[in-house]
């Protein structure tokens, strides 16, 4: 039996990025908000300190900040005439937990989506004619537009200090920026981070062939940042330890070092860790949300009634959420009816290395989880797709994030994959080896989708998440594509020197869990414009339960070129804005249907 | 500041290097005949310090970024080859441990390995290595002078040592109390220089091993087919050996 504990006006279901940043906005409100979080709370001293947290075999290969899948999962299979099994180790994906989320242990890269992505149906078929999208492409408009987001992603840019070139300040083009990028009011609040040599490489090779390349816009800082919440951020020390990792030298944004202290010494806000939220309950209705049902650390449950429920969970455990609670209603991919689940996309990634002689030295482990220079002559709809028979693009780019010993063994094709040869191999090409990243789009088709697993039950006994999901031919195409044009600036990277080697592989199919390739997962609770095609309006709220906001990259209709958290910050501050300048004022729907 | 022709003529000894001409510094007269430092005067130890720390540290010196009246002077007037001459001096290796070690000030011990997330200072040792053996452009900590850690400090806290590009120095020195700084100062102070610490080992040989001669390894007659691609090199196709997505059949 439940403990029912009093009101509050909000719950936060998850304290991750979005739910510092909604906690922060709400209590600055008034409101009194109990955040609850299924994690460990911990802070930069004393948990995220040296020689520890350089541990790679603790924090990369037994993932030490991620979701423990002992506990909770997901059920994968490629398409629906197979029985999906549990993903029992994440290695495709890795989703995090504990106080701070996914953005402790992120690299930093921080992009904003362009306006071809928000309006990415409409423009396809205002260019290219339906034809192009073929039977099973389910792309779609945002309901917002990069002009709506520009000022949250510009106040969510100067929470974290990002380093950066702007490329379009206002309409007047920058030297040495993205010239594709949708106008700015303002350029990045700091200077770009220095630029590696194997970087370096990459920007002459693709200037050579005509593309743009600008530096990498990046959330660990290139010099120290106080951000307008008074929280002073420090300059990133190229160590190499970035993504998996957490910080330790308060360089790189997460909720700790940008926003955390300051909610924390807020008297209106609890932090409850250990938490698991079971469901949001709903009144009889079913119109609106009463609070949630979560247990302890200790097991006991508890009832914590709240006004207002902001779920900010990682992509996947939104969508998991609102179908354990009976929030809206779930996606058949046969009948196309319902939404909630639909629209699961990923990210397409590949990529070309570069095996140079040993004159070059890349010195890999000097890196930082954002810093490399990157093109978007390939993004989006910023070149001509008519002849190419596919949607969509990718950023292409030199932005390693590290050398570390177990993981990184660059070794040219035909190398026997183990003993003496392989080894000599490694020595030999460590630091002599530069990879180019292709980061790919991701489209939204009929047939990916998410839903419950019928079988397979959580630690608490709930249903699982069941992830059905293969690459699109759509986006096979467009990999084959791109990553031969990435393997032409490989190329011009090594010129006709004797003794270096370029080696490419576009994305195929069958998409497989078992290799990491991306934790960008993204769809599920997508938003738009359209009840009868989104889960939650261009506000993020449900619009089936008005005092439900599912904040994420779940938001997603389909994935961009670019990495997301940019996109999501600016989405969470915007529903901030719409929360406590109209909902409160008026709690309904901030959109009528 | 006197230059001991006697002192110098010692140094030579122990060192085997060049002198600088007359009219320069000699290295030896402050920081010791073996780099060992002074701690009557607050004179850093040198003796095994990074090579590219001191590059840079007598080149800011030279362009005054770091203050000194000292060795402003002597950086500035230092030539190609008395600039090898005193890197080679100072590369010489530590002679004998410093004083018994006093007892661990756990406030000290506390900043030095964990920081203090209050105040925003993480741990010396991120960056000066575990026990501050240093390690490059990051000088080591143990084992030096201090009087001179502790006027390092004050001076990244006043800003008369500007030799950080990060910031991260002056940040964290800002940060610190002056009761932290000199308890600091005297906690690595205490701890054994690099290549001093009892027993001095040299790394075991690593063994030879069991590793099969050539030609007797049962290395696959063919290379398998190993596509590239995603972080950093992993594969892109999940039709390899490692696919193992979604099976037909009931579990």
């Amino acid at each position: 039996m439940a403990t029912r504990l009093p009101e509050v006006d909000a719950v936060l279901l998850g304290v991750g990025l979005v739910g510092t940043m909604l906690g922060r906005e709400l209590t600055r409100a008034g409101l009194k908000v109990v955040g609850l979080e299924r994690g460990d709370p911990r802070s930069t001293v004393p948990d995220f300190q040296s020689p520890q947290m350089h541990d790679e075999l603790r924090y990369s290969i037994h993932q030490g900040l991620m979701q423990d899948s002992a506990r909770e999962t997901v059920t994968f299979r490629n398409r629906d005439s197979e029985t999906a099994l549990p993903v029992r180790r994440f290695a495709s994906f890795l989703p995090g937990t504990g106080v701070g989320g996914a953005a402790v242990h992120w690299n930093g890269q921080t992009y904003r989506f362009q306006d071809s992505d928000f309006r990415m149906r409409s423009r396809v078929l205002e260019r290219y004619g339906a034809k192009i999208m073929g039977e099973d492409l389910r792309v779609q408009d945002w309901g917002v537009t990069a002009a709506d987001l520009e000022p949250h992603y510009d106040r969510f840019e100067y929470l974290l200090g990002t380093s950066g070139r702007a490329g379009n300040i206002g309409g007047a083009k920058q030297p040495g920026g993205n010239p594709f990028e949708d106008s700015r009011s303002r350029d990045y609040p700091t200077p770009p981070m220095k630029e590696p040599y194997g970087s370096a490489l990459f920007r002459r090779a693709a200037e050579s062939l005509g593309y743009h390349p600008f530096p990498q816009p990046s959330s660990n800082l290139s010099q120290p940042y106080t951000n307008p919440e008074g929280m002073e951020l420090k300059t990133c020390m190229f160590c190499g330890f970035c993504e998996r990792f957490a910080c330790e030298h308060y360089a790189k944004s997460s909720p700790q070092t940008i926003l955390l202290p300051k909610l924390l010494g807020d008297k209106r806000f609890t932090l409850r860790t250990r938490c698991q939220v079971l469901r949001i309950n709903l009144d009889s209705g079913r119109k609106q949300a009463t609070g949630v049902t979560y247990v302890d650390g200790a097991g006991r449950e508890f009832e914590q009634p709240a006004r207002l429920v902001i779920v900010g969970m990682f992509a996947l455990n939104n969508v998991r959420m609102l179908l354990l609670s009976g929030i809206g209603i779930a996606y058949d991919p046969q009948t196309e009816k319902g939404v909630v689940g639909r629209n699961y996309a990923y990210q397409t990634v590949s990529g070309a290395q570069v095996f140079f002689d040993e004159s070059v030295n890349i010195n890999p482990y000097m890196r930082s989880g954002a810093s490399g220079t990157v093109i978007a002559d390939f993004v989006s709809d910023n070149f001509d797709h008519g002849p190419l028979g596919f949607v969509g693009g990718a950023f292409i780019g030199e932005a390693m994030s590290h050398g570390r010993p177990i993981e990184f063994h660059p070794v040219p094709p035909g190398t026997p994959p183990w003993g003496l040869e392989w080894k000599r191999a490694v020595a030999r090409h460590y630091n002599h080896t530069s990879s180019l990243t292709v980061h790919g789009s991701s489209a939204a088709v009929r047939q990916n989708h998410l839903d419950l697993d019928p079988t397979y039950k959580d630690a608490w006994g709930l249903p699982l998440l069941r992830m059905t999901f293969d690459f699109p031919d759509n986006d096979v195409r467009m990999s084959a594509y791109l990553t031969q044009k990435a393997q032409d600036i490989a190329r011009a990277m090594i010129g006709g020197t004797a003794g270096r080697q370029v080696a490419a592989a576009p994305r195929k199919g069958p998409y497989t869990i078992t290799q990491y390739q991306t934790t960008h997962n993204t769809g599920g609770t997508i938003m738009g414009a359209d009840r009868s095609s989104s889960v939650v309006n261009p506000y993020l709220q449900s619009w089936d339960v008005h005092n439900v906001f599912v904040i994420g990259a779940s938001n997603f209709p389909q994935n961009a070129s670019y990495n997301p958290t940019g996109t999501v910050g600016a989405l969470a501050y915007r529903a901030a804005e719409a929360i406590v300048q109209r909902y409160l004022k008026s709690p309904g729907p901030l959109v009528q249907a | 500041m006197a230059i001991l022709a006697q002192t110098a003529a010692s140094a030579a000894e122990q060192s085997s290097v060049s002198l600088p001409p007359a009219g320069i510094t000699n290295c030896a007269a402050c920081h010791g005949n073996a780099g060992q430092g002074d701690p009557a005067h607050g004179y850093p130890r040198l003796a095994g310090q990074p090579r590219e720390y001191l590059l840079r540290q007598l080149a800011a010196f030279a362009e005054g970024r770091r203050k000194n009246a000292i060795m402003e002077p002597v950086a500035r007037a230092l030539k190609p080859d008395q600039l090898e001459d005193a890197l080679r001096f100072a590369a010489t290796p530590p002679s004998k441990p410093p004083g018994p070690a006093a007892k661990r000030d756990p406030t000290a011990e506390r900043l030095a390995t964990v920081g203090d997330d209050k105040r925003r200072i993480q741990a010396c040792n991120n960056c000066h290595g575990p026990d501050g053996v240093g390690e490059g452009a990051t000088p080591y900590l143990a084992g030096q002078i201090s009087q001179y850690l502790a006027s390092a400090l004050a001076s990244w806290k006043i800003g008369a040592r500007n030799t950080d590009p990060s910031g991260q120095m002056p940040a964290i020195a800002k940060a610190l109390s002056d009761a932290d700084i000199q308890a600091l100062a005297r906690y690595y102070a205490a701890l054994p220089a690099p290549g001093t610490a009892v027993g001095n080992v040299k790394p075991a040989p690593v063994p030879k091993g069991n590793a099969p001669a050539p030609g007797n390894s049962a290395r696959p007659s063919a290379a398998p087919k190993k596509p590239v691609g995603v972080e950093q090199g992993q594969p892109t196709e999940g039709s390899g050996v490692n696919s193992q997505g979604g099976q037909a059949r009931r579990p």
